[in-house]
């Protein structure tokens, strides 16, 4: 199974988790959970908080394009991202990524490549709020860099 | 004879725009993409400065787009910065 959501509102890991055990259950062998979390340091400064934008609808299919190369790539039982948007301040979880497979290679595989997309194909844009101003992300050469790992 | 497509910005765009939806009306005879960039440029300053940037991203219903396309009444045309990842 393959769930998606793009939301406001914060999620709980453990909800989730239990409901992939339920879900994967009699066929899973291994589960790999992955929560991003809004960092306080930024290039330069300290950041407090961030804004997360996106397009409803273009954002969504980027992110299931995301999850299906990662079905593509390995068996895997059940995915669930979830993403957050909007207002989100330090310290609060951004993004869920959890996969359920047979084995843990695919777990553990998938759960990295679909973050790594996440971070250089899935449509979203981020401005930071520090205390002397904020600033709108540019992309992260790093991020690309690791991107290309998986080519 | 005219169409009506909605105009969307979004990220540092938007703000820029001063808003997230802009709807235009274009003739039938000049319908195209480049046909509503041109429409753009032309109606402020802030719109001219989006379509100039170099890193701009275009996506006509959702599907980002090189080079010029026909419009259709009821399109959905979207200019924003490059995607930042979640």
């Amino acid at each position: 199974m393959i769930q998606v959501e793009i939301q406001q509102q914060e999620f709980s890991v453990e909800s989730e988790w239990s409901n992939a055990v339920e879900r994967g259950s009699g066929k899973a062998g291994a589960m790999v959970a992955f929560t991003g979390i809004v960092r306080e340091y930024s290039l330069t400064e300290n950041v407090h908080s961030m804004l997360i934008e996106h397009y409803p609808g273009m954002t969504e299919n980027s992110v299931y394009r995301i999850v299906e190369r990662a079905t593509e790539r390995w068996e895997l039982i059940d995915i669930v991202v979830i993403h957050r948007v909007g207002h989100l301040q330090c310290g609060e979880q951004i993004v869920l990524v959890l996969v359920t497979s047979t084995h843990r290679q695919e777990a553990f595989q998938a759960c990295e490549f679909i973050m790594d997309l996440l971070k250089t194909e899935a449509v979203f844009w981020k401005k930071e709020f520090t205390s002397s101003g904020s600033r709108w992300v540019r992309s992260v050469k790093n991020d690309y860099a690791r991107r290309k790992n998986w080519d | 004879m005219s169409i009506d497509v909605k105009v969307l910005f979004f990220g540092e765009f938007r703000e820029l725009a001063g808003g997230s939806e802009f709807p235009q009306t274009l003739p039938l005879a000049r319908a195209s993409l480049a046909d509503l960039c041109e429409l753009l440029r032309t109606r402020n300053d802030q719109f001219l400065r989006i379509l100039a940037d170099p890193d701009l991203v275009i996506a006509v219903n959702q599907v980002t787009i090189d080079g010029d396309c026909k419009l259709q009444d009821g399109d959905e045309i979207a200019f924003f910065p490059p995607i930042t990842g979640g």
